[in-house]
């Protein structure tokens, strides 16, 4: 057997059949397990048992006739003459796949328990593409597997080398790793401060429980006045004590978890890229290459800020692993460190040239949004409870409503998306202020908006997508928008550099 | 490579002002038997709605009272789902450039998507049972942007399902 008999279509082994079938079995009685038992249960009528195996015996007889249909119409092929694997298959449906040998990632193998006891293997062939289960050929013999995946792994890289020189490129680069460019230590006592200052919401959170219970001990005095204050006093003390306890104990918890996230923090800037190491157990060791980042997310807040601390977290597309699109959160970083990294994956400074700005109309979209459940409350409260002191919630609302309004106002003139030659960067937040990087030539396409009643004022909702995620920015001017997202699109075909 | 950026740096305005624009590409609209297909699927539930609430009025008492109103709503659903399959029909479209490949959709909501060659992954047709009944087929062209990313045009003749395919596919690898 050579790899030529890949060149005509081909079945999977004969035995596959019973692959297919018992898988199909299997999804029935799932599905139908308790129609069975219904009919067990339900006094064993003669007719009724009559009936039920007619039709078990129809099922079987369906799924095996479906099953052999399916094993037939299950064919793949490797077509020279367009550079591509191809796979049909369906029996009512019917579908085929078209994959470049270019884009194939990976061929892997892989054996459940009934493929082992036929002796048959699973082989998977991977692309980049979202959808990695589609092509995937259940049963095939040890023998057969093994040319079929090393025929198309040949084939593979055959073309990416006749396609892309950059590779070849990277892989040059490589024997010079050990220089050392330059280095990053997050010491520990920044790890501390960055302990201490994150999950504040939940210190918050129990601020406001102890707020609520002194409250609700000290209303519990007034109803009962009779009662001895100094008992109330002491319970009041004893829940402070315990609030405080609590208190300190989640900021222990919190820096606990920092240093077993991220103790000893460690970043290696060197020819073949940023080695990143962290983590007191499950020691996390990656090494981020530019080509990889997606995208690329700056969080920090007014408290860091004045710390310096910042922090980065980079959406890459792997090609190991089984393509799974890893994102790497990199905290406690120093400003400089930041422009550094940045400098590294993007290899120029982000200047912006264009910026844009949302519509107006999400401010009022945004602040309704968040007052409505608020104004519903308002409203069914006046309605069934009449009894409620309306002056005083009519009050508390308005102030409520005015704070979120404001609130929302000044959250609506952080949201900024700003062009440069090569990136598009959206930032946004009051108090988390997070920038998202992307790289135009790295997008995967670009999708745009409108809703019918947007069309008049000639407004958009634009979407990035990228490997690593996508990127919404809603309401903008399409007179603003697509000329960036034709440049986009310009910028996308015109290259040649690989994405990943 | 530096030294072509460099010229796209230089020219930037110009650039913009000259590209080519999506938006006003000729878009193709898919076969009228789409429209038939999706005539059908609404009609499918006409029926399976109508029959229920026949059974209803017949056997549940109470019901009567409240089916005028529930069939009239039901009605109205339905013009307005055949209008919108008219509308969506008419919308909808698709385009193939030299390097991309615009898909429109939508009547309410308005959605372009445009996926350049070089980002596809791979593409597969597909034909499910009323498809094959009224000779239609649909294109799915996969990139590694997530779902979101991925287009799927429905409603093609199955030839030019086909050749769209090859197409896409002889760009992909960069042969063309």
């Amino acid at each position: 057997m050579s790899d030529s008999q890949f060149y005509a279509p081909q079945r999977q082994s004969v035995t596959g059949v019973l692959l297919i079938f018992a898988t199909a079995l299997y999804q029935i009685i799932r599905n139908f397990w308790a129609v069975g038992v219904y009919l067990l249960i339900m006094d064993p009528n003669p007719k009724i048992i009559f009936f039920s195996g007619m039709g078990l015996a129809v099922l079987l007889i369906g799924t095996l006739g479906y099953s052999i249909l399916y094993y037939l119409k299950f064919q793949f092929y490797v077509d020279k003459e367009k550079s591509s694997f191809i796979l049909e298959k369906g029996v009512f449906n019917s579908d085929v796949v078209n994959i470049p040998f270019s884009k194939i990632q990976q061929v892997n193998f892989r054996r459940n328990i009934l493929q082992r006891a036929i002796g048959v293997y699973s082989v998977v062939i991977d692309t980049a593409g979202s959808n990695d289960k589609e092509v995937e050929i259940k049963a095939l013999s040890k023998e057969k597997a093994d040319i079929l995946a090393g025929l198309l792994m040949d084939l593979s890289t055959q073309e990416k080398e006749e396609t892309t020189e950059s590779l070849s490129e990277d892989d040059l680069e490589r024997p010079k790793a050990s220089a050392t460019e330059w280095e990053y230590k997050l010491d520990v006592l920044t790890l501390l401060k960055l302990g201490l200052t994150s999950n504040y919401l939940r210190g918050l959170s129990i601020l406001l429980a102890f707020y609520f219970t002194v409250r609700s001990q000290l209303s519990y005095s007034e109803e009962f006045p009779v009662e001895v204050p100094y008992a109330v006093i002491t319970e009041i003390f004893s829940t402070i004590v315990l609030i405080l306890i609590l208190l300190v104990v989640g900021m222990i918890i919190t820096v606990v978890e920092t240093f077993i996230k991220y103790y000893d923090l460690h970043i290696l800037k060197n020819r073949a890229g940023l080695q990143v190491e962290m983590g007191l157990r499950n020691n996390t060791k990656v090494n981020l290459k530019s080509r990889r980042v997606q995208l690329l997310q700056e969080v920090t807040n007014p408290i860091h800020q004045r710390l310096n601390l910042y922090q980065l977290k980079v959406s890459l597309a792997s090609s190991r692993d089984d393509l799974i699109k890893d994102q790497i959160k990199i905290p406690g970083l120093s400003r400089e460190v930041v422009t550094k990294v940045k400098d590294y994956f993007y290899g120029r400074e982000f200047k912006e040239t264009n910026r844009i700005l949302p519509h107006q109309i999400l401010l009022w979209r945004m602040i309704s949004i968040s007052i409505f459940p608020l104004i519903a409350a308002v409203i069914v409260l006046f309605i069934f409870m009449p009894d409620v002191p309306r002056f005083q919630i009519g009050v508390g609302a308005g102030i409520l409503i005015t704070g979120i309004a404001v609130f929302q106002y000044f959250y609506f003139k952080t949201i900024c998306l700003s062009v440069s030659e090569d990136f598009l960067m959206k930032s946004s937040g009051i108090w988390n202020r997070k920038k998202h990087y992307l790289e135009m030539y790295k997008l995967q396409s670009v999708s745009v908006s409108q809703p019918v009643w947007h069309k008049k004022r000639g407004l958009v909702n634009i979407t990035f997508h990228s490997a690593g995620g996508d990127i919404s920015y809603p309401l903008v001017y399409e007179e603003e928008i697509l000329p960036v997202m034709n440049y986009i699109l310009f910028r996308i075909e015109s290259t040649s550099k690989p994405w990943m | 490579m530096d030294s072509i950026e460099q010229g796209i740096f230089n020219n930037e305005v110009l650039e913009i002002n000259a590209l080519p624009r999506h938006e006003e590409a000729e878009l193709n609209s898919f076969a009228p038997k789409y429209l038939l297909k999706r005539n059908i699927s609404t009609t499918i539930w006409l029926i399976i709605i109508t029959a229920g609430i026949f059974i209803a009025y017949n056997f549940a008492e109470i019901f009567r009272i409240f089916a005028p109103f529930i069939a009239g709503a039901f009605m109205l659903l339905f013009i307005w789902s055949y209008y919108s399959n008219y509308q969506w029909f008419r919308k909808s479209g698709y385009a193939v450039r030299e390097h991309d490949m615009i898909f429109k959709r939508g009547f309410l909501f308005e959605k372009t998507t445009v996926v350049p060659f070089n980002r596809v992954q791979h593409v597969s047709t597909n034909r499910g049972v009323m498809d094959k009944m009224l000779n239609l087929s649909s294109l799915n062209v996969f990139t590694a942007g997530g779902s979101g990313s991925d287009v799927a045009l429905p409603g093609l003749l199955p030839e030019t399902a086909n050749s769209l395919k090859e197409a896409l596919a002889a760009r992909m690898s960069g042969h063309v």
